[in-house]
């Protein structure tokens, strides 16, 4: 089986009238690098959330590997979210054993290198660091881990230019081609090179999920372009 | 997992508590200074003392704040834990616990269990150093009203002070003594998890999670407080005048904190699996 992700009549209501995802269903197999994109309230973080057992779904399900959002799933998705999530009083270090303590997939010394090749001093405490800094040792954690999915959540929002080729360069290193990747995004035309396959997703419910090769194909425009023109005002 | 969630745990939490644990000795060793003056010297033997010195009124200032500092750091070891219960639970950091391989019981447990404990320590620390305080004090007054030292006294007459301590405090045997341990242990985890439950149900709030969380934690001491004082103790008076019931008002207390702590940990636990909602 290649799925690694099935998502069925999805939905999540806070009340009747905010519904941030609505009756999705939806397959995502492994080994791709897929952008999940749409304008702001479009749903993409809450479905990332409720794929990490952080909101639990008013209805429907989701597995991953075939089990829901629990401590198995827990331990083989590796996930960054859109805010600076780690303990500002530790040090890089200490949050080094931290992840190697509970993640068996996470190699060390392979986030060593990293922070090294970013000159990141590991002996620094995360809030002498600055923003783009905080964000890259997030993601150095993150991409360290030998995991069958990685949902990152706005990865190159917060950094300047250069990081984030450093960044994208980082994410296809550092992942394993038999895991996924699940990159939700604004700056469609920074990731587009990256991708094999994009989720458009608007109020909630999804709009189209195809290959970038079939959208250039089909459309005859980049990804970048046709999502202005689905989503243009 | 229980184990290393207990380890991490600890290791963000000791910093600020052994703060707290050394100011604590701070201010006993402050205020068993505080008693080393002439005023209260003079005050010992019984002679009247109009004039008061810097130093004198000095030492009467450090012992209003040691008592400050003793309800202080009780107080604030509490509110410490909360805080710290908030921002690994349900801030940004919870983005974080929340994703880790773990069950939410070892993340309940491990947070109770930490919590506890230091709660426990701080406790006891606090009766120590009012214990040397009281002792400090004795010691003084001992000194200009007796010859040879306090301890040694202690030692020499341990049988009688013992007995009179016993009957002072209607101890039956030291047996009772050590049956309060547990009751010790049943009150701070109930501490410990009102704050936990408090803040839990927290974030059963839409936009409002810490102000639900404080009012949570008042209405949950209050309804403990109205089947305490107003349910169990007429019913224990009255069985007691009935029939001399032993079974103590004491021990349906503690029969009733296990019970709002066994509630509140399955309430948690409800919540953050079917209800959680990080922002």
């Amino acid at each position: 089986m290649n799925d690694l992700v099935e998502i069925v009549g999805l939905t999540k209501a806070y009340d009747a009238r905010n519904i941030a995802v609505n009756n999705m269903t939806l397959t995502l197999p492994k080994g791709r690098i897929i952008g999940l994109l749409g304008p702001n309230g479009s749903g993409k973080t809450t479905l990332i959330k409720m794929m990490n057992g952080l909101l639990v779904p008013t209805q429907g399900s989701i597995k991953i590997n075939g089990h829901f959002p629990g401590a198995e799933t827990k331990a083989r998705v590796a996930y960054l979210p859109d805010k600076t999530y780690l303990n500002h009083s530790q040090k890089v270090s200490e949050l080094l054993v931290f992840y190697q303590d509970f993640y068996q997939d996470f190699e060390i010394d392979k986030a060593k290198k990293m922070l090294e090749n970013l000159g990141i001093d590991p002996s620094s405490k995360m809030k002498t660091l600055s923003k783009g800094t905080k964000e890259k040792v997030q993601l150095i954690l993150v991409m360290s881990r030998n995991a069958d999915l990685y949902i990152l959540d706005e990865p190159i929002a917060g950094v300047d230019p250069a990081a984030r080729d450093y960044i994208l360069k980082t994410i296809i290193n550092n992942y394993n081609p038999e895991a996924s990747i699940i990159l939700a995004t604004h700056l469609i035309g920074d990731i587009e090179s990256v991708l094999d396959e994009v989720i458009f997703l608007r109020y909630g419910q999804l709009v189209l999920y195809n290959s970038v090769d079939n959208i250039r194909e089909q459309q005859g425009k980049s990804v970048d372009a046709y999502f202005r023109e689905v989503f243009a005002c | 997992m229980l184990g290393k969630l207990i380890k991490h745990e600890w290791k963000s939490t000791y910093k600020i508590c052994c703060v707290m644990l050394i100011f604590l000795a701070v201010m006993t060793i402050l205020g068993c200074l505080s008693f080393r003056t002439q005023f209260w010297s003079e005050a010992f033997k019984g002679n009247d003392v109009n004039n008061l010195t810097i130093l004198d009124y000095s030492g009467i200032l450090m012992l209003v704040f040691y008592v400050i500092a003793i309800i202080g750091v009780i107080c604030g070891s509490l509110i410490y834990i909360a805080v710290h219960f908030y921002k690994g639970l349900y801030s940004e950091e919870g983005y974080l616990t929340h994703t880790l391989p773990v069950s939410s019981h070892e993340i309940l447990i491990s947070r109770l269990l930490v919590g506890s404990c230091w709660y426990i320590i701080i406790c006891i620390m606090a009766i120590l150093s009012i214990v040397i305080l009281v002792y400090s004090v004795m010691a003084i007054a001992f000194s200009v009203t007796e010859s040879g030292s306090l301890l040694s006294y202690i030692i020499a007459n341990r049988d009688s002070i013992f007995a009179s301590i016993r009957e002072s405090y209607n101890i039956e045997s030291w047996s009772y003594v050590f049956w309060s341990i547990p009751s010790m242990i049943v009150s701070t985890v109930y501490s410990i998890m009102t704050i936990l439950g408090a803040l839990t149900l927290g974030q059963l709030s839409g936009k409002h999670k810490v102000m639900m969380s404080i009012v949570s934690y008042f209405a949950i001491t209050v309804v403990q407080s109205l089947i305490n004082n107003i349910i169990l103790l007429p019913v224990m008076l009255t069985a007691s005048m009935n029939n001399g019931n032993s079974f103590g008002w004491n021990n349906l207390t503690i029969v009733l904190n296990v019970v709002i702590t066994v509630v509140l940990y399955f309430l948690s636990y409800f919540i953050i699996t079917k209800k959680l909602n990080l922002e």
